[in-house]
């Protein structure tokens, strides 16, 4: 039964009725309300229990500013905690759920703390919990994290989707009430790209919450026209349920769109919520202002509301809060609360906190008088108030309306750095100067209250923005809007300020006598502005209450920084699609289909998808593919992807010289159809990648990299040719993508190949380190004798549209397909360093490289650097060859290398392990690592000491060619 | 000798995908250069509009250097003495279409698509792949959007472009 | 925070990857100083820093940016800039 709504008025919509459940209840509402408004028209008041204290509570509010009235909306991975019941539209089958107590909402076990408030105060918790020390950890921190937050997570993955989107206007205007929709029309009348921003489901801002005229009308009929005109022009983009969250440089913003959070059944495909980035050269910001309440003994009750609220209460849901009502102000906005809830049929008494307010109205008004303290367990049911002279006097009360004020909702100004203003006549912070670069703030966001003044100066604003001529506003009520600065009554006791946090005055009492006087430090010691609605009804008042108790006054306290978000924002909306598999993008090989048919083990290398081996029928585990396919290379043939390798096509009359000056070595001196390792230095002088170098013209050559440095590698060879200039004319173009490459490797790999490639490939046409085109199955290619593995090997390319079908021919031809641990396997087994090895500390001597290049007289990235004393000892720890000397002991990569007899210490130290692998080949482990004086110590035997594994092996330090030393596999 | 190696695409089954103002599609196959070192550019489109020629179509990429799209040997004669790399199955060719089609586009990319006319060109990222982009004239269908992506990220793009365009199609 | 390209317009920040400041164009072929290498100024007001448009047209650009303010003065082609 909606006991409490009004037969008459309203914005909601009468003809469809909706049902909902709250708390265990089925109630009904109606299209329009909020959960809130529904809830209170069903006679609901208490729809909570506080952060700290369990003490029942109701909507403070009627916006998104809502403190209190936090619940869980749906069950459960869908279930959302802290949602604001004044926010969330109602929906047929809507599922809401009170949050933070223990037993029942209305029977709190947990409202024991209320009666241990003393203890609980401010800090609290820097002052107990201290003995014994032991139980902080065991006992008294879980116990108080137990206790903390309000709702709770589902735990569960959540189902929803999000996208990011992004737009782009001549003109944002932020808030759709009586100034923002003056602006969009000056705008989108005269033909700007208008985007209309609001957080509500219906525009029209306080115009749908007040029982004025406007243009001879009701205030909501004349914005729905508004509203009406706006959706009419195609160059004006309507955005309902759209906070805009925040402002960023380049003039961007933030809005964050919820497009089914009000739908009981969500259109498939239409994700939850939509994150908008918008480009908007000039802005209006128009977000109105949030009204505070005034701070008095047990002021925090169910049905003790926001005046303002009371009459959105009122003229848009309508809904009757209460029929005794109190009405406690310090500003003339508190009068019409009186007058519209007398027109609703309710008995009002009215405090003005000041001496010589109002006029006589048919109501009984105590002037200069306070509400000391309210009654009532789950709702208020009396206000004890206190006359000008001073005598007092209790009133049956089911609603006390507050209005202490209303504070411009000036937060998204400030986002950019500008500094904010305070003015005395309002008792309110403004927008100053340094505004984020093209802004404008209108209405009472800049502190302007009239209706009229605000239809007017959003109209202007826009006018100034654009500089066009202002739409004409219609006729509206530009009444006087006194406020005097009046924040608590002193000596109240439980004097709430930040409802949702449960910080009273005597917490910020506490918080100046500790020492902590500054608004920032005071914020942070008594957690005042840091729940979930950045204290949006609470920091001002706070700022007032603390300029009283510090003697300094407002301007001179200062504000904390506002940043974004406004109001919450999920963490998955700015994720949008990049999530799960879709975190990044993913990169196939062009072998890839073939390899997930044929028992592709895939891993992630970067970006990239690559088989880490092949799987075949009856292999139990992956050593045993691995160890398969790398004797398969060895003794017969195998094939590889190689694809991921970065290629660069490099052209150009200077191409020569340029790669000249990117590697340690010589590349210019390259013969035309021949290839040549190359090592890349960093400008401090140490290894940055290695490669191939294939030149298969006389200005064309082709530059390999490392998978992992890919892009690097490019973007480092731009800055040497655009921002170093060794050489001009030199073309760098990434052909990574364009080619299929494989690796072929064995001592079959030439009859096999031959048997695809059309051109000769004997030992005397296309010798070891050769490359050329070829026509590979009739498709033009290119072949490149290299080995990774230390066999017979060869990389063969072509176009990728081929690749797939390449790789098919190379296997049925009779290789076996190889992935990269097998890979691996025989590079270190044939003492290749790769990542490992590079890993940034390394030098070319390091790694017995010192003499590529040596004799080069042109200059090179790294070389000057390389030849500081540091890089140049000798004493260094050198590439070797390790085996443990029983064959059957495992080492293990990362551990340290000791000499015998040595102590684990980090004096001790001689080098690291940096690879390992299982050698097939020779059935034992092999490794490769770095030891000092390596060079010589040949044949000697050291420790691999690896304290995380518990491995203590001794190992012989031999050449890092375990395999084919002398390399005659390569060459044959 | 073994029959001519097999061409194949970069998708599992051919690209079609269809909702309600918008259209996805492989483009047919096409060859694709990129052209640099060009000694005089003059006849070469400026930064950010496609130009037509004899048969090629050049979109301009960065300073001093174009994607042309065409037959390799008609583009080797215009440009005797440019550095020309085949990058033909670097990219793979799609074509947006329809009259959501700029939806869709805001939702992968965050240039202004109103300030873009048909043989405009951008390249740009799109769900963090860098694309080229390039309005082609409005066909039947209205705004049509030819697009260049990595080969190797096809289907990861598509993906994402499938789900905008679904999203795009459950806002009615 | 937008950066204008000279060849692409005005893009988002994300198309870009940043290096350091511009003095790293003003090193000797031969290779650069210890303290080129590993010192730096980091004045709190203008500086010239290099960018690359990774996700556009792969130009290196020296931006003129205000760290403090995050005002951005311009931008040209390092390639440009060299010349001077």
């Amino acid at each position: 039964m909606q006991i409490d709504r009004l037969s008459g008025g309203g914005r909601i919509d009468r003809a469809r009725k909706l049902s909902f459940r709250f708390d265990g209840r089925r109630y009904e509402g109606f299209a329009g309300d909020t959960l809130a408004s529904a809830l209170l028209a069903n006679g609901v008041r208490l729809m909570g229990r506080s952060f700290k204290y369990h003490r029942p509570r109701g909507p403070l509010s009627a916006g998104p500013e809502e403190p209190n009235a936090l619940v869980t909306t749906g069950a459960g991975a869908a279930a959302d905690p802290n949602v604001r019941a004044t926010v969330q539209e109602l929906y047929e089958g809507l599922e809401a759920a009170p949050q933070n107590f223990v037993g029942s909402l209305r029977r709190d076990w947990m409202a024991v703390n209320d009666l241990l408030h003393r203890f609980l105060g401010a800090g609290f918790y820097y002052k107990t919990f201290m003995w014994p020390s032991a139980f902080w950890e065991r006992l008294y921190e879980p116990l108080i994290r137990r206790a903390a937050g309000l709702g709770a997570l589902s735990g569960a993955p959540d189902p929803a989707a999000y996208e990011v989107a992004h737009a782009h206007a001549d003109l944002l205007v932020i808030g759709a009430g009586p100034a923002g929709l003056m602006a969009a029309l000056t705008a989108g009348r005269a033909g700007k790209r208008v985007i209309l921003a609001d957080e509500d489901f219906a525009l029209g801002g306080r115009l749908n919450a007040e029982s004025h005229e406007v243009g001879g009308g009701a205030a909501a009929d004349w914005a729905d026209v508004a509203a009406a005109e706006l959706a009419s022009l195609p160059n004006v983009r309507l955005m309902p349920r759209t906070t805009v969250f925040g402002v960023y440089d380049g003039a961007d913003y933030g809005a964050l769109e919820r497009n089914t959070d009000h739908l009981a059944n969500a259109p498939k495909g239409l994700p939850r919520m939509t994150l908008w980035k918008v480009h908007a050269p000039r802005a209006v910001l128009a977000a109105g202002a949030i009204e505070r309440p005034i701070a008095f003994g047990n002021n925090d009750r169910p049905g003790i509301m926001l005046a303002g609220a009371v009459r959105t209460w009122i003229n848009r849901y309508a809904v009757l809060p209460g029929r005794r009502a109190v009405v406690f102000t310090a500003c003339d906005d508190g009068w019409r609360t009186a007058r519209d809830l007398r027109a609703a049929g309710a008995e009002v008494v009215l405090v003005d906190a000041r001496p010589g307010a109002g006029s006589d109205e048919g109501f009984r008004a105590i002037r200069g008088g306070a509400v000391l303290d309210t009654g009532g367990r789950l709702r208020v049911s009396h206000a004890m108030l206190r006359h000008a002279g001073g005598a007092t006097d209790a009133v049956s009360a089911d609603l006390v309306a507050v209005s202490g004020g209303w504070s411009p909702a000036v937060h998204l100004s400030t986002h950019l750095g500008c500094r904010l203003v305070w003015r005395d006549d309002i008792a309110a912070f403004v927008p100053g100067d340094r505004l984020p670069p093209g802004m404008q703030v209108a209405g009472a966001a800049r502190g302007v209250f009239s209706t009229a003044a605000c239809l007017r100066d959003g109209a202007e604003a826009a006018a100034r923005a654009l500089e066009i001529p202002p739409a004409a506003a219609p006729e509206a009520e530009d009444g006087a809007t006194g406020v005097s600065a009046f924040w608590h009554v002193k000596g109240a006791k439980r004097a709430f300020l930040d409802q949702q946090n449960d910080v009273s005055v005597h917490d910020l009492e506490i918080s100046v006598r500790d020492g902590f006087r500054a608004p920032e430090h005071a914020k942070r010691y008594t957690t005042l502005g840091m729940a979930t609605d950045q204290g949006k009804t609470a920091n001002i008042l706070a700022l007032g209450v603390l300029s009283e108790l510090t003697g300094k006054t407002i301007p001179e306290l200062g504000t904390t920084t506002f940043r974004p978000p406004w109001t919450p924002v999920p963490i998955a909306a700015f994720g949008g699609r990049h999530r799960g598999k879709h975190f990044h993008p993913t990169r196939l090989t062009p072998s890839h289909d073939w390899a997930a048919a044929h028992g592709g083990d895939f891993v992630e290398a970067g970006l990239w998808l690559r088989a880490q081996w092949f799987r075949a029928k009856g292999e139990a585990g992956w050593r045993d593919s691995v160890d398969r396919e790398a004797l398969a290379v060895r003794r017969s043939v195998g094939v590889c992807d190689v694809s991921t390798l970065g290629k660069i096509d490099v052209k150009g009359p200077e191409a020569g010289a340029f790669l000249d000056f990117l590697y340690r070595n010589t590349i210019s001196t390259l013969p035309v159809g021949r290839c040549r390792y190359g090592l890349m230095l960093r400008e401090d002088g140490l290894v940055y990648d290695d490669g191939t170098v294939a030149r298969l013209g006389p200005e064309h050559f082709l530059v390999t990299t490392t998978t992992a440095k890919a892009g690097e590698v490019l973007r480092h060879m731009e800055f040497a040719r655009q921002c170093l200039r060794p050489a001009r004319a030199v073309s760098l173009v990434s052909v990574t993508d364009h080619w299929a490459q494989y690796a072929v490797a064995g001592p079959g790999a030439r009859e096999l190949l031959q048997g695809l490639v059309a051109e000769d490939i004997s030992d005397a046409a296309f010798p070891y380190l050769a490359c050329g085109p070829v026509t590979v199955a009739g498709v033009p290619g290119r072949l490149f004798r290299i080995s990774f593995s230390g066999e017979r090997a060869y990389e063969i390319a072509v176009p990728a549209r081929y690749g797939h079908d390449l790789f098919d021919r190379i296997v049925k031809a009779g290789a076996t397909p190889y992935g990269v641990e097998a890979l691996s396997v025989l590079r270190i087994e044939k003492g290749h360093p790769a990542g490992a090895e590079l890993d940034g500390r390394t030098s070319a001597m390091d790694l017995n490289l010192g003499g590529l290049g040596a004799k080069k007289a042109a200059p090179f990235i790294g070389r000057e650097m390389e030849k500081r004393e540091g890089i140049q000892d000798a004493s260094r720890p050198r590439l070797v060859g390790l085996r443990p000397v029983d064959p059957k002991a495992r080492i293990t990569a990362g551990a340290h290398l000791l000499d015998p007899g040595a102590e684990a210490r980090t004096a001790s130290d001689r080098g690291w392990v940096s690879s390992v692998a299982w050698s097939p080949e020779l059935s034992r482990y092999v490794g490769l690592g770095f030891l000092v004086h390596g060079a010589v110590r040949k044949g000697e035997r050291v420790r691999a000491w690896d304290g995380l594994r518990g491995l203590d092996v001794e190992v012989e330090v031999t050449s890092p060619h375990h395999v084919d030393p002398e390399g005659s596999r390569l060459r044959g | 000798m073994a029959e001519t190696l097999a061409p194949c695409s970069a998708f599992v089954a051919t690209l079609d995908v269809a909702v309600e103002g918008a259209r996805l599609t492989e483009a047919p196959a096409r060859t694709l250069h990129h052209v640099a070192l060009v000694a005089d550019p003059s006849g070469l489109p400026g930064p950010g509009r496609a130009a037509e020629e004899g048969g090629l179509t050049f979109l301009p990429l960065g300073p001093g250097q174009w994607l042309a799209i065409g037959d390799g040997g008609a583009l080797a004669a215009r440009l005797p003495s440019a550095a020309l790399t085949d990058v033909s199955d670097g990219h793979v060719p799609l074509l947006l279409e329809g009259p959501k089609a700029r939806d869709v586009l805001a939702r992968l990319s965050s240039l202004d698509y109103e300030a873009f006319p048909p043989g405009a060109v951008a390249r740009t990222l799109m769900m963090q792949l860098a694309a080229t982009i390039r309005r082609l004239p409005d066909g039947p269908a209205g705004p049509a959007y030819a697009l260049e992506v990595a080969r190797s990220s096809a289907r990861s793009f598509v993906h994402h472009v499938e789900e905008a365009m679904r999203a795009v199609a459950a806002r009615g | 925070m937008r950066i204008p390209c000279p060849f692409c317009g005005p893009r988002a920040s994300e198309e870009f990857a940043y290096l350091g400041d511009a003095k790293m164009m003003d090193r000797p072929l031969d290779g650069p100083s210890w303290e080129a290498v590993f010192l730096r100024d980091n004045p709190p007001g203008r500086h010239r820093e290099l960018w690359r448009h990774e996700g556009g047209c792969g130009a290196w650009l020296v931006l003129e940016r205000d760290v403090t303010t995050h005002e951005i003065f311009g931008a040209e082609l390092a390639e440009r800039a060299l010349a001077d």
